[in-house]
């Protein structure tokens, strides 16, 4: 009896442990990864709407499907087309070579001058989003905020909501900005800190990363300094969709208050 | 002195600069120096571009252009990789009495190592190179025992370039420190050491390198600059001109003494 009492108080413990110390983490699913491609900024933004193809917006991307959304090869001129590459690979810009404004980088800005080869300036995240998302026929909405007045309850709030983000995160550890990453999870593992789920966009084949959500410093790797929030615009076809199913389920809630 | 007039009498029929396998179009500085030469010195300058978007050259067509300086103009930058032949023939043609200018981004860049062209110009073959922005109107300070260098003739001490606003530098640490120079010699310098120009010495040929990229644009200093390295004479002229210095010395001596003999 004695030693059931203490199994027991063990387990007690130990689920007690567990409850307060580790959460479930929360990661959203079918969010592609990419190999790097001409700069991290269009890479990692490409994770972002390639998620949002295979969740309703099936135009975002020429390829359809989980299988052909997760090959390189078939997104590769939407992150960065052939025309911009032409221009602006070659540092300075080749500026003799025609402007594009048909993939990411395009809308980013990535590359071009007085930027080095694969740089994105993070003032040109949002026009990223919204001017490639307009160019496929959609309406997204996006913003960014440095950290402070970007916090952890954010990034929560965007994951339960299923919406991804990007962040723009000092992988080098120097407390400098240096990387552009999809971020598509969190995890709040109590007094080990709180984690955030990206892909490094260095591998096509990476699984999900784990890092500390924690503001840069010189001391470690991976603090983060912008998140950049990614909100679809419904379509009015789909917001008439939407208000109609409200109508009918508050005429329904009605009618059962009326019984 | 001996080398103003090396400059004048070897080049009289004018230098010939091949521009090879280097960065796109857009440089207005060929043509400024092409036809406008005289505004800097009395050397007539030909620059022949035929090899400059070339995917690839060989020994022969180096010789074919007759250059008497070789011109690689931010190769890395212009996504144009060198291979081990081409490398080779650059070798080859420089040991043969041609000397070579290299500007900003001539051994590496993020999609292209060119870092086997590092020894032609004195410079390590062995560290990682990478850009760093460093703004327009970049000053650099002319080393005191180079100011009367021919490569700075009618150039501002400090002198002020406005070219490209990037610098090639070392990747460790984004500065040209001692170390990294290895057989190159400094001539000039910006405050934070990462506009440099380099000069290296063989007993064949002289490799001037310039971290930045002054043909982007073409302002009168930057036009002089170049037209000076352009011009500078090669180190087989100056020995030529030397021992031609050294004869008429003895001949004047020769002279003088059987003046006294009179």
């Amino acid at each position: 009896m004695k030693k059931l009492i203490s199994i027991c108080l063990v387990a007690g413990w130990f689920l007690f442990l567990t409850s307060i110390t580790v959460a479930s983490p929360v990661v959203l699913s079918l969010v592609p990864a990419y190999d790097w491609y001409h700069g991290c900024g269009p890479t990692a933004a490409a994770s972002v709407v390639g998620y949002w193809d295979l969740h309703g917006y099936s135009n975002l991307f020429s390829a359809e499907g989980w299988d052909a959304v997760r090959l390189t090869a078939n997104v590769q001129n939407q992150i960065s087309s052939p025309e911009h590459n032409a221009r602006y690979d070659p540092k300075p810009d080749d500026t003799t070579k025609p402007e594009s404004w048909n993939s990411i980088a395009d809308w980013f800005r990535t590359s071009k001058d007085p930027l080095d080869y694969g740089w994105s300036y993070q003032s040109y995240a949002d026009d990223a989003f919204e001017g490639y998302a307009n160019y496929r026929g959609y309406q997204f909405d996006s913003y960014y905020e440095s950290w402070g007045a970007f916090t952890w309850n954010d990034l929560v709030n965007e994951i339960d909501a299923g919406n991804p983000m990007m962040f723009l995160v000092d992988s080098g550890g120097d407390g400098d900005t240096d990387h552009f990453v999809p971020v598509f999870g969190y995890e709040d593992r109590g007094s080990d800190g709180l984690w955030y789920a990206l892909y490094t966009t260095w591998s096509e084949s990476e699984t999900t990363t784990w890092q500390q959500f924690r503001p840069m410093s010189s001391s470690y790797n991976w603090g983060v300094g912008y998140g950049t929030f990614v909100h679809p615009i419904p379509e009015p076809a789909t917001i008439t969709l939407l208000i109609s199913g409200a109508l009918s389920l508050i005429r329904r809630k009605n009618r059962h208050n009326l019984k | 002195m001996i080398l103003t007039a090396a400059s004048s009498f070897v080049f009289a029929a004018g230098v010939k600069v091949a521009v090879v396998k280097s960065w796109g179009d857009g440089i207005p500085a060929f043509t400024e120096l092409n036809n406008n030469y005289g505004n800097y010195g009395s050397i007539p300058l030909t620059i022949d571009t035929s090899l400059r978007l070339v995917s690839s050259f060989t020994y022969e067509d180096l010789v074919s252009t007759d250059a008497n300086v070789l011109w690689l103009s931010n190769p890395a930058g212009g996504v144009k990789h060198y291979s081990d032949a081409e490398v080779a023939a650059i070798e080859q043609y420089v040991s043969e009495g041609h000397s070579i200018l290299g500007t900003y981004r001539v051994f590496q860049g993020w999609q292209t190592d060119n870092r086997k062209l590092a020894p032609i110009f004195g410079l390590p073959q062995d560290v990682n190179y990478n850009t760093d922005i460093v703004g327009a109107g970049q000053t650099f300070d002319i080393i005191d025992t180079y100011t009367n260098h021919p490569l700075f003739t009618d150039i501002n001490d400090p002198y002020i370039s406005n070219g490209y606003a990037n610098a090639q530098v070392p990747d460790d640490d984004y500065s040209w420190d001692a170390n990294d120079l290895k057989s190159a010699q400094l001539l000039a310098k910006t405050d934070d050491n990462r506009g440099i120009i380099t000069l290296y010495e063989t007993t064949s040929y002289h490799a001037i390198f310039i971290s930045e990229m002054p043909e982007y644009n073409d302002s009168p200093a930057d036009m002089q600059l170049l037209y000076n390295a352009l011009t500078v004479p090669e180190p087989a002229t100056i020995c030529l001109l030397a021992i031609g210095s050294l004869t008429l010395t003895g001949k004047n001596n020769k002279k003088s003494i059987e003046r006294k003999r009179l």
